[in-house]
């Protein structure tokens, strides 16, 4: 199995250590990259854990490969742009994106539609709630919908900007986040990854509401979706 | 869904109501724009397809406001 996680944040980085854990001792030879060009900074420590200062994607990758032996970790530190997703996000893939801006949200959907098979759990957050919506391409269908969908036209028209693009790198802390939103869209991606592991999902789009703890799956394919 | 009974869901909540029939789709966006944290540019879709602020409401009717995806991480 290759995963590829994209944006190691509040989201990946509550994400990877549950996931890396699930992984270790339920699978073989799975490897996990991890994708971000950003640095962990002090002000960072408010809602991620890190030995060190500098590379997410590196000093993440080494801190996992000490516990979870048997996932084979990959740092790729680099942003995802129009230059790379070829490379980096490729057929059979299962992308967990954890990202904080749509302009990344839209590259990865927009590529994922000229796969013919891959699977995108995408998590994004605002200060209370948040969202995690699976896209799922098989034999060249889209299974759910992609990630910029007309529900979502702040998607399919980002107004934000890709952290690499030149000059854009410091909007990714420019808002307050809270840490419990982080983890609450975190378990969700988890929740939605282990379902569709299981061939058990029939929905698009999962909202969370931390503050009066709801949770609501809406399903707005055409089709009922199943897991292959 | 019971008779006379309308659901409005935003993002992860959901409410029925009994009161909302004949009512215009903008009133009810205006209305629980605070309770339901609706922002004021979300579409309105009736049994998931999508209406205008003008749409009157009818029995049975499951109004959704669509939350924008979230955007950080």
């Amino acid at each position: 199995m290759q995963i590829k996680v994209v944006g190691i944040g509040g989201i990946g980085g509550a994400l990877l250590p549950t996931l890396s854990r699930f992984l270790n001792f339920g699978f073989s030879d799975v490897e996990v990259t991890l994708i971000d060009g950003g640095r962990y900074v002090e002000r960072n420590r408010n809602r991620q854990v890190f030995d060190n200062l500098g590379s997410k994607a590196q000093i993440t990758a080494e801190r996992l490969v000490q516990d979870f032996p048997r996932v084979r970790f990959r740092p790729q530190p680099a942003y995802l742009t129009e230059d790379n997703i070829v490379s980096l996000i490729r057929e059979g893939d299962l992308v967990l994106l954890c990202v904080d801006n749509h302009a990344t949200r839209k590259l990865v959907s927009d590529h994922c539609e000229d796969l013919a098979n891959v699977v995108v759990i995408s998590g994004g957050n605002d200060y209370t709630d948040g969202s995690v919506q699976i896209f799922i391409r098989r034999d060249g269908e889209n299974v759910t919908l992609p990630l910029a969908n007309h529900f979502h036209p702040e998607i399919e028209r980002p107004q934000d900007a890709n952290p690499g693009v030149a000059g854009c790198d410091e909007l990714a802390e420019s808002e307050p986040q809270l840490l419990i939103t982080n983890n609450a869209v975190a378990a969700c991606m988890l929740n939605v990854f282990y379902a569709y592991l299981q061939g058990r999902f029939d929905f698009d789009e999962v909202y969370i509401d931390v503050v009066t703890s709801n949770t609501r799956a809406v399903s707005r394919s055409k089709a009922p979706a199943q897991a292959g | 869904m019971a008779q006379g009974i309308i659901k409005v869901t935003c993002g992860a909540n959901s409410q029925e109501f009994g009161d909302l029939e004949g009512k215009k789709v903008g009133k009810v966006r205006r209305d629980l724009a605070q309770a339901f944290n609706i922002p004021k540019d979300a579409k309105a879709l009736v049994q998931g397809e999508q209406v205008e602020d003008n749409y009157v409401l009818r029995k049975g009717n499951h109004l959704e406001f669509v939350k924008a995806a979230g955007t950080k991480g």
